[in-house]
């Protein structure tokens, strides 16, 4: 059984803004938004003790993936104060590859002087993420 | 979220651990997928990546970076060929461009039937040889919609098509083959 993978993008405005990281650019680099929760705890059948991890242990986000005997992703669930999870996919080419898309909270832009075309941009981008989180509740 | 705040329970219907070892906790950042990233797209093609190195070097399973090169190394794939696809969407442009004008060289023809064959013939090779000028100044000009092309794409150009000294060379031979280079 191979482990799972999971990456996590923040798809808040804020990123967008921020200059994109130096050296040789690629997809994941242009942006500060991509994580890596690489800490993955498994969950079998035969199981008899769980092991969880408390807050004491400096653990904020928590997600529960659960897979199917085939280990195809079935559901994924988010629960942390800071994110709200907008949507997830694993990739085509890997089932055992998670891709979650999430929402951190919102903040005021530091730069208050932005051109017009972009605080459009912002503004539509939040208007979307908004419709995206009021359809999950 | 990061491997020290956040973790993640996968939930396993309908199978047994049967041996299986979780991999063990490990740290992997935006800084750590940069570095891997310079690495490996920097061997050269006779080189195999030793996988067990980086393991150590990273402290992070092979698995892990097996799969992350790959994802790297498709996602760049894809946007190669989304470049591919500009470049060749703007020499299409090119050559619409091209038919457009054959089709006025077309009327043109029609219009001087009554003229003698020697003086279209000269015709033909002015019309030719200001083609050939065009074609210059479209492979000069800036492909549509790629905004982050430099002034002149030529040069990006140059290993898909014929240079720009070459297309000027054949342009001036044309001309000084039809005596229009003295007028």
């Amino acid at each position: 059984m191979e482990p799972f993978i999971v990456t996590v993008l923040d798809c808040n405005v804020k990123h967008g803004l921020v200059s994109p990281v130096s050296g040789i650019p690629h997809p994941d680099h242009e942006t500060t938004a991509m994580m890596f929760p690489t800490n993955v705890k498994y969950v079998f059948e035969d199981d008899e003790e769980l092991v969880v991890e408390h807050e004491e242990d400096g653990i904020e986000n928590v997600v529960v993936v659960e897979t199917n005997a085939e280990l195809e992703v079935t559901h994924v669930e988010l629960i942390s104060d800071r994110f709200k999870q907008l949507s997830w996919n694993t990739t085509q080419d890997d089932p055992h590859e998670l891709h979650m898309r999430v929402l951190s909270r919102f903040e005021s832009l530091e730069d208050e002087e932005l051109p017009l075309e972009e605080l459009i941009r912002i503004y539509k981008t939040r208007n979307d993420q908004l419709h995206s989180l009021f359809n999950t509740l | 979220m990061d491997a020290d705040n956040t973790v993640i329970y996968v939930k396993v219907a309908g199978r047994d651990r049967e041996g299986f070892v979780e991999p063990p906790k490990f740290y992997w950042d935006l800084e750590k997928d940069q570095k891997l990233w310079l690495k490996i797209s920097r061997f050269g093609n006779n080189k195999s990546i030793d996988w067990s190195k980086l393991s150590r070097e990273f402290e992070t399973p092979e698995f892990f970076l097996r799969k992350r090169s790959y994802r790297l190394f498709s996602k760049h794939l894809r946007m190669l060929e989304h470049e591919i696809e500009t470049k060749t969407r703007g020499l299409d442009v090119g050559q619409e461009l091209e038919e457009d004008e054959d089709e006025d060289e077309d009327e043109l023809k029609e219009n001087e039937s009554g003229q003698e064959s020697q003086a279209r013939e000269e015709e033909e090779g002015a019309t030719e040889g200001a083609k050939n000028l065009r074609w210059s100044r479209i492979l000069n000009q800036k492909i549509p919609g790629d905004a982050k092309a430099p002034d002149s794409s030529l040069s990006e150009l140059s290993n898909l098509s014929v240079s720009k000294s070459a297309l000027e060379e054949a342009v001036l031979d044309r001309l000084q083959l039809w005596g229009l280079g003295e007028r």
